[in-house]
């Protein structure tokens, strides 16, 4: 069995709790309580996804540590890291640009991904509107709801296949 | 008097038995545990009811994934004898427990190879943490809401000003070209007033006629000044639009001049956006280029350009071999009952068509350029910048 360690990350509130507890526990909780610290979760990616037995262990990161993350005892050995924007918070948008800057200098070649959440806040057919820094990486960015389950496991999914294919 | 000093007891004088009383009673209430781990990190022993669900004989790392990958860090320490391995605050969550929130310390064993793994509980400042933290966020919120509503402040003082510049324009265009009109309108009151005054009805209903004239004229001018005025307040729904078919059907109801061609060039993308200002920008550059040419046998030719991938903007020229706009004339164009072509018998409500173009490209955030110059040669292109989106311009 192959264990990953994969950071979340983002500003406060955009909801990293919410994505892993949906993805590990279905569950959606409707009372915000803030990470304190950090929260361990695992989860088994199924065999038929990346055709090899993969558990992530998710590290679901206080949102107040911003930049500093990247010093702290937490990150060392981490895998990838997911950082999250919250679609209705255009400020978070901006954040995540610089979260995935901060992780691609510390963390050389290994993988991260984008995921803007709470797309069921946004209007029908309505698309999230991305700040300029965020359109040039939108291929590496997924639209999530841990409120609905939309995409949640598609952005997980994603990202350990891209953690097996630099491993290979 | 001298008080005598009073004998303090010493920490060493506390015998082994109190102080494994009060470490086990600390334990048994979840303040604290410890594992035994050998060189390896393989779990050797465990004390206190928190370290319950530590798998002796299995490595450490198994029980508490959150050590996954600090492994050789951990090793390290024993060569250097006071090294300490600190991971604060975290806590596993499952679907069948939420673990309590737990400081882990590994320090090397000195009376073995090994390592003892402290295992502590966050207890304290946990709730007003959460309530700072809490606060925090909600600040965040209203921080970013009140950027937000000034951005939309600032985007509805631009819109007010660009409504205030039409306001001028209008009050501009009414003082100016409506007065043209009112005047004949009262000249030919008075004649009517004298020739009925004289008892000649035929110049009384001859200068009644003009008025009735001119008073059309100024309806029919005050019809096109709030179509323009409308521009850019109504929602334009975006729509799929194959611009070929559309600027085809545009030219085939197109009235013309016998000998006038109307040519179709490059290429004419699908495109989604708004068809009514579209067909508005294409119809009146098209009628434009006809009305005021020169000759009977002119050649108005459309050109449209693949959308560009990065701007995603659609560009198409509109060209005629008329008589040109000199370069000093290119600018009034644009403004509303302006006509270079300004004769005396000028239809009602001419000198719209270019000032519809400008004010529904300036609405939907496209663009337009004039290029011409008759002292070298004779026509004029007119260059329009589609915008990828219906955005507004701030």
């Amino acid at each position: 069995m192959t264990a990953r360690k994969v950071m979340l990350l983002g500003e406060i509130g955009v909801g990293k709790s919410s994505l892993v507890r949906r993805l590990t526990l279905n569950q959606f909780d409707f009372n915000y309580k803030p990470t304190l610290g950090v929260n361990i979760y695992t989860y088994d990616v199924p065999e038929d996804v990346l055709q090899q037995r993969t558990t992530l262990i998710i590290w679901d990161t206080d949102g107040n540590m911003r930049q500093s993350i990247f010093r702290h005892v937490y990150m060392r050995e981490a895998s990838a890291a997911l950082i999250i924007g919250d679609v209705t918070r255009p400020g978070t948008l901006d954040v995540m640009t610089e979260l995935g800057d901060g992780f691609r200098e510390a963390f050389p070649g290994r993988k991260h991904g984008f995921v803007i959440n709470k797309s069921d806040l946004l209007q029908p057919g309505e698309a999230p509107s991305l700040p300029e820094s965020l359109k040039a990486r939108e291929r590496d960015v997924i639209i999530t709801s841990a409120k609905t389950g939309d995409n949640v496991e598609a952005a997980f999914h994603t990202l350990a296949a891209a953690i097996i294919r630099r491993d290979q | 008097m001298t008080k005598p000093k009073q004998a303090q007891p010493s920490p060493t004088a506390i015998q082994p038995a109190p102080l494994l009383s009060v470490a086990h009673q600390i334990a048994d209430r979840g303040v604290y545990g410890l594992a035994w781990l050998d060189a390896d990190l393989i779990v050797t022993a465990r004390f206190g009811p928190i370290t319950e669900a530590i798998e002796i004989g299995a490595p450490i790392a198994d029980s508490l994934p959150m050590l996954m990958g600090y492994e050789p860090e951990i090793k390290q320490l024993s060569e250097v004898q006071t090294g300490v391995f600190n991971l604060p605050g975290v806590k596993r969550i499952s679907a069948e427990r939420e673990e309590p929130q737990l400081n882990l310390t590994i320090f090397p064993d000195k009376d073995s190879t090994g390592f003892i793994l402290l295992i502590g509980q966050v207890l304290a400042a946990t709730d007003s943490e959460l309530e700072l933290t809490k606060q925090m966020r909600a600040r965040l919120i209203a921080e970013e809401e009140v950027a937000r509503k000034s951005n939309e402040l600032a985007e509805a003082n631009a819109e007010l000003e660009l409504a205030n510049r039409d306001l001028e324009d209008y009050a501009a265009v009414i003082s100016h070209d409506l007065k043209s009109p009112l005047r004949a309108i009262r000249y030919m009151a008075d004649d009517a007033e004298k020739a009925v005054a004289a008892g000649s009805t035929t110049a009384a209903s001859t200068a009644l006629q003009t008025l009735k004239t001119q008073s059309l004229r100024m309806s029919s001018m005050l019809g096109a000044l709030l179509d323009y005025a409308s521009v850019g307040r109504k929602s334009d729904v975006a729509e799929v639009i194959d611009t070929d078919a559309l600027v085809r059907s545009i030219i085939k109801a197109m009235p013309r001049p016998a000998g006038f061609t109307i040519a179709i060039d490059g290429t004419w993308p699908t495109l989604t956006t708004a068809l009514a200002p579209l067909d508005v920008v294409i119809r009146n550059l098209v009628d434009n280029a006809i009305k005021h040419h020169d000759l009977a046998d002119g050649t108005v030719t459309l050109t449209g350009q693949p959308v560009s991938d990065t701007a995603g903007a659609f560009v198409f020229t509109i060209h005629d071999d008329g008589p040109g706009i000199s370069p000093k004339n290119q600018n009034a164009i644009f403004l509303p009952f302006r006509t270079l072509s300004r004769s005396a018998d000028v239809a009602a409500g001419s000198g719209m068509g270019l000032a519809f173009v400008q004010r529904t490209l300036t609405t939907i955030g496209g663009s337009i350029s004039v290029t011409s110059d008759p002292a070298i040669k004779r026509g004029t292109t007119f260059v329009v910048t589609w915008p990828s989106d219906l955005s507004r311009p701030e």
